[in-house]
């Protein structure tokens, strides 16, 4: 298998893409390079203006967020997990720092690139949405059942 | 300049028009000789006169100088005897004078043509050189109503049709009257009544004509206008295409230009008219005198009183007058033309008379350093809205001092600088640099001891070490010897651009040498060392010597244990002759070197026969080819339907959009045939693009262990098949320096890996140091100022190009150096680190080396802590000053304020 096939394969797993047209993957995987990662390098750096984002395909990352003058870590992500999505989507600032845990092999996504094919083929920009509507929908929930909890719980 | 076009001409070349003055005089006998000649051919041998007797001979050739008859009886000497021909020997020797002497006036009008044209084209080259002189002399007030692409216009167009006047200015009408005169002297002396007929219609001829043509003149004006306004018409609509087409405005652009074509015609049409009817008028004209002589000197020659050789004669010499005319009259338009073009041009170089010019700088003397104290008292700018820039301020600093500026683009911090700097000129006030005025002072002074660097940055083409030596090119040694130049005759005629211009003490140099050292200094001062030794890594060495050779070869092994060290061993693929590299294409594995001509180029391999032999010979071809179509078919298929310019395309590097679709085509033709039916332009264009492909890059899974076996044997197979093609690639050699290859290449022999994160930044890393370990570092620097920067820096970034600015004003150690936001594009990191170190060296360095001063107009507030003084500027005026606390500047704005918002 070429690398460019596991690349979609990889991609496809990836939730926000899940209902995307393989053949669009096809042609975002083209478009992305294949970056590897040694252990302890650092994939983004949080406060820095983000123009990429990255599909983890081998290995795992550690991400840190600030708090005052050190360091916390909240996760650690792996295969299929996509990175700095918000970065490149949104424009904001990257919001946390993350760091290969491992040795990590990872698809690069530029921003211009996933703009492009947006813009190219809407299709699946509705796809995409619809994956963040359904997020969105579920955090909602999610926030209105806490709601609710704290409600009872009183 | 001289406002009169004839004055400034008579000014300039009045020995050169005496000259050929003297020269025109000198030619006149001879064409009168010359139109005298044929009445004596005509009566003598031709028609007998003399010759009456068979065997009668002439006497000719007899020299006699008369003298009083009382020094010799016969009242003459003899000088020459001379000698006797009969009839036939008669004619034969006065044609023979008369060839002579058209030979004789051919080479005085060919001598005085060469004369005219070469005076005509020197003087254009020093009207040109007066000009841009001038320009250069323009205070930088002037420069707000200059505009760049007209001077250059007219300095290299419209001065154009001058240079051929010139020369022609006051010869031209002499000698054509002189030829008119002579013609008209020798028809008078034939016959009066002739003569008469003849100037009668000249004198129609020269009132007429200028009069029909002066509007003939204006309508050509009219013309050149109307063509000017087209031209620029056109243009625009050219230029603002899409706001045509958005506003709809294009039928009213139509109607436009149809409107001016008509206007254009219309002028055109009557210029046709005149001009052919002024044609008609000369040629009747030129033809009526010819009737009038026959007519009239028939008549007379019937009556005997005028003999046939000279009535041959006149008309012979009317012949020659009509072209004199025509040319006095075209001379006398030319005339006018150039006058008034050349009045426009003096009115487009001259300035106000309240504006003095700069004088030039007296380079010659040794220059003082400035000392003392700077002061602007009751300093006022206004621009040119009325807006106060800088409002009654007064500002004090002494010439060492190290001070900052703060303040918005208003407030006057800017302004400060700039009249320092002599951009800004006073309204009201004075600036005094010691105990002099500024204006008083010479530019080569403040040209020289005080540097400024701001927002923009200027740098003629050229390299980096150009762009250095700029500020320092103020001496020439040796001056240049006296009369290189001498066609342009006004100052600086010993100017030559080939001396040795730079001022090495100003750099604190004494040469060559010690000057690269300095301008290391400068520009690891404005952190610009790492940009110019990566110049220098991606550069050629073009003439590498074997010392140097031998150690970058020598940085192989090192570089190599460099990354293994680090674990960055696969950060780097070398280029291994026993194994395929698959960091790079497979055309490059397979001829293993840099070609050095087009034969064997990496875009045309495929169509190389004797690459195509080797394919063949290890059953390449045929799987390359398969390679070829799949590699285009899968990318069409993906990319299918995406405009040219999407970023998608970005990363795609073995086809460009605008090829897509000849691969079509190319893939159409071909369709399900193997290598062998393919014709040979598409096995052609498949192999090459099979050619291109990196498998880790292009990571489409096509390269297996077998194909990359067989591209190594080829590899071999291929050396050996080129035979004397050998010479025109320069191959990859793990021993050997290749020359073809830039710096960086050499020392990696191989290439950096793909798909590692910050690969190319770590190697470069890890190249630098093996340089500096090598002590190679300043051959790769002195490369790297090698680097041309484009016009005006274009090929820099803008971070770049200010840090560039800065260190070229930092080369030549200033006495006072002037800043204004000079590094604004960059991070207000490298800003604090740079202002930091610009600061240190102010205060005088070990080397001995004098401090200076500095006035910087801050780029942000966090930089005002390296220096010693901080001023805030508010609406024109100081409003804080460190120096002074709060006592003086800030209570008196603050009663003034109130008054000010009531005004």
């Amino acid at each position: 298998m070429s690398l460019l096939k596991e690349d979609v394969e990889v991609l496809r797993e990836v939730p926000i893409f899940a209902s995307v047209d393989p053949s669009k993957l096809k042609l975002l995987a083209f478009a992305s390079q294949r970056l590897k990662f040694d252990a302890g390098q650092v994939l983004c750096n949080e406060g820095e203006v983000g123009d990429r984002a990255f599909v983890i395909v081998k290995g795992s990352a550690d991400v840190f967020v600030k708090a005052g003058d050190t360091e916390v870590k909240v996760a650690t992500v792996g295969r299929n997990d996509f990175i700095g999505d918000m970065a490149i989507l949104c424009d904001r600032p990257r919001s946390a720092t993350v760091t290969a845990a491992t040795s990590c092999e990872t698809l690069v996504i530029g921003k211009t690139q996933l703009m492009g094919l947006l813009k190219s083929f809407p299709d699946m920009g509705i796809a995409m949405m619809r994956v963040l509507a359904f997020r969105l929908e579920r955090t909602n929930r999610a926030l209105a059942q806490a709601e609710l909890d704290r409600f009872h719980a009183h | 300049m001289e406002a009169s076009l004839f004055r400034y001409i008579w000014n300039e070349t009045r020995r050169e028009q005496i000259w050929i003055l003297f020269i025109i005089l000198a030619s006149m006998p001879f064409s009168f000789l010359m139109l005298d000649l044929p009445k004596y051919i005509v009566n003598g041998p031709i028609q007998a006169k003399g010759f009456e007797t068979a065997g009668a001979t002439q006497h000719y050739f007899q020299l006699k100088i008369p003298v009083p008859a009382a020094l010799k009886r016969e009242g003459f000497v003899e000088v020459l005897h001379g000698f006797d021909l009969d009839r036939i020997w008669s004619l034969v020797m006065l044609s023979g004078a008369f060839l002579l002497l058209v030979i004789i006036n051919g080479l005085f009008k060919y001598y005085i043509n060469f004369y005219k044209g070469r005076l005509g084209e020197r003087m254009l080259g020093q009207f040109r050189y007066e000009l841009m002189d001038r320009v250069l002399r323009f205070p930088l007030s002037e420069f707000r109503r200059v505009k760049g692409a007209e001077v250059a216009t007219m300095i290299r167009d419209e001065v154009e049709p001058l240079g051929g006047f010139i020369g022609d200015a006051i010869v031209q009408p002499v000698f054509l009257l002189g030829q008119i005169a002579t013609a008209i002297v020798f028809i008078l002396v034939q016959n009066p009544f002739l003569g008469l007929i003849a100037i009668t219609l000249l004198v129609v001829q020269g009132l007429v004509i200028p009069r029909l043509r002066r509007r003939q003149l204006i309508l050509g004006r009219q013309r050149q206008l109307e063509s000017r306004a087209l031209a620029g018409v056109v243009g625009e609509i050219v230029d603002g295409i899409t706001a045509v087409h958005t506003n709809d405005a294009s039928d009213f652009q139509r109607a436009d230009l149809a409107s001016r074509l008509v206007k254009i015609f219309g002028i055109r049409f009557e210029l046709y008219q005149r001009k052919f009817f002024v044609k008609f008028l000369n040629n009747l004209l030129a033809q009526i005198t010819p009737f009038l002589f026959y007519m009239v000197g028939g008549f007379l020659a019937i009556m005997g009183t005028l003999n046939i050789g000279q009535l041959v004669a006149v008309i012979s010499a009317y012949k020659d007058l009509p072209s004199p005319v025509k040319d006095l009259i075209d001379w006398d338009q030319q005339r006018l033309d150039v006058e008034v073009k050349y009045e426009q041009i003096i009115e487009q170089f001259s300035v106000d008379p309240a504006v003095e010019l700069l004088p030039p700088p007296d380079a010659d003397e040794p220059l003082p350093h400035l000392a003392g104290e700077v002061a602007l008292s009751n300093a006022t700018v206004a621009d040119s809205n009325g807006t106060r820039l800088l409002d009654n301020a007064t500002f004090r600093m002494g010439v060492g001092d190290v001070v900052a500026l703060e303040g918005g683009t208003s407030s006057g911090s800017e302004t400060i600088v700039e009249v320092l700097a002599r951009l800004q000129v006073l309204d009201g006030g004075r600036v005094t640099i010691g105990e002099t005025d500024l204006k008083d002072l010479p530019v080569a002074l403040t040209g020289r001891r005080i540097s400024f660097a701001g927002v923009d940055t200027f740098f003629p083409q050229g390299t980096i070490e150009e762009a250095m030596l700029f500020g320092i090119r103020h001496t020439r040694r040796p001056p240049g010897a006296p009369g290189r130049y001498d066609i342009i005759k006004s100052r600086g005629n010993n100017l030559d651009v080939a001396a040795d211009w730079i001022d090495y003490e100003a750099a604190g140099a004494t040469g060559l040498e010690d000057l690269g050292e300095r301008m290391r200094d400068a520009l690891v001062m404005v952190d610009l060392e790492h940009d110019i030794l990566a110049f220098g890594l991606n550069r050629r060495i073009s003439e590498m010597w074997d010392e140097a050779a031998e150690r970058f070869v020598e940085a192989r092994g090192i570089l190599r244990e460099k990354l293994d060290a680090a674990g960055m061993t696969g950060l780097v693929e070398p280029f291994d002759p026993e194994h395929y590299n698959s960091q790079s294409t497979i055309g490059e594995n397979l001829i293993f070197g840099t070609p050095l001509d087009d034969t064997f180029s990496l875009r045309q391999l495929g169509s190389n026969p004797i690459v195509r032999q080797v394919l063949a010979e290890h059953q390449l071809d045929a799987a390359l080819f398969a390679m070829g179509k799949d590699i285009a078919s899968t990318i069409l298929e993906v990319f299918d339907g995406l405009e040219a310019d999407s970023p998608l395309f970005e990363q795609l590097s073995l086809m460009a959009p605008d090829q897509f679709a000849d691969y079509q085509a190319a893939l159409k033709r071909v369709g399900s045939r193997g290598f062998a039916k393919a014709a040979s332009g598409d096995q052609a264009v498949f192999l090459d693009l099979a050619f291109g492909y990196i498998e880790p890059r292009d990571r489409l899974g096509l390269l297996t262990g077998d194909l990359e076996l067989s591209l190594l044997d080829a590899r071999r197979a291929f050396y050996d098949a080129l035979g004397e093609d050998q010479q025109s690639i320069a191959f990859y050699h793990p021993d050997l320096y290749n020359e073809a290859a830039s710096v960086k290449d050499n020392v990696l022999m191989g290439r950096v890996a793909f798909g590692i994160a910050e690969a190319e930044s770590r190697v470069a890393a890890a190249v630098r140091a093996t340089i500096d370990e090598l002590g190679l570092r300043p051959i790769v620097f002195h490369t790297g100022l090698s680097f041309n920067i484009g016009s005006g820096g274009k090929r820099l970034g803008a971070a770049q190009r200010q840090k560039l600015a800065m260190a070229r004003a930092l080369l030549r150690r200033p006495d006072l150096l002037l800043v204004h936001r000079g590094l604004m594009q960059l991070d207000p990191a490298s800003q604090d680190a740079i202002v930091g170190r610009i600061v240190a060296a102010s205060r005088g360095d070990a080397a001995d080396r004098p401090g200076f001063g500095i006035l910087w107009n801050l780029e942000n507030e966090g930089l005002a802590h390296h220096f010693d003084r901080v001023v805030q500027m508010e609406n024109g005026r100081v409003a804080s000053d460190s120096a002074q606390g709060d006592a003086e500047g800030v209570p008196r704005q603050d009663e003034r304020e109130p008054m000010r918002a009531s005004a």
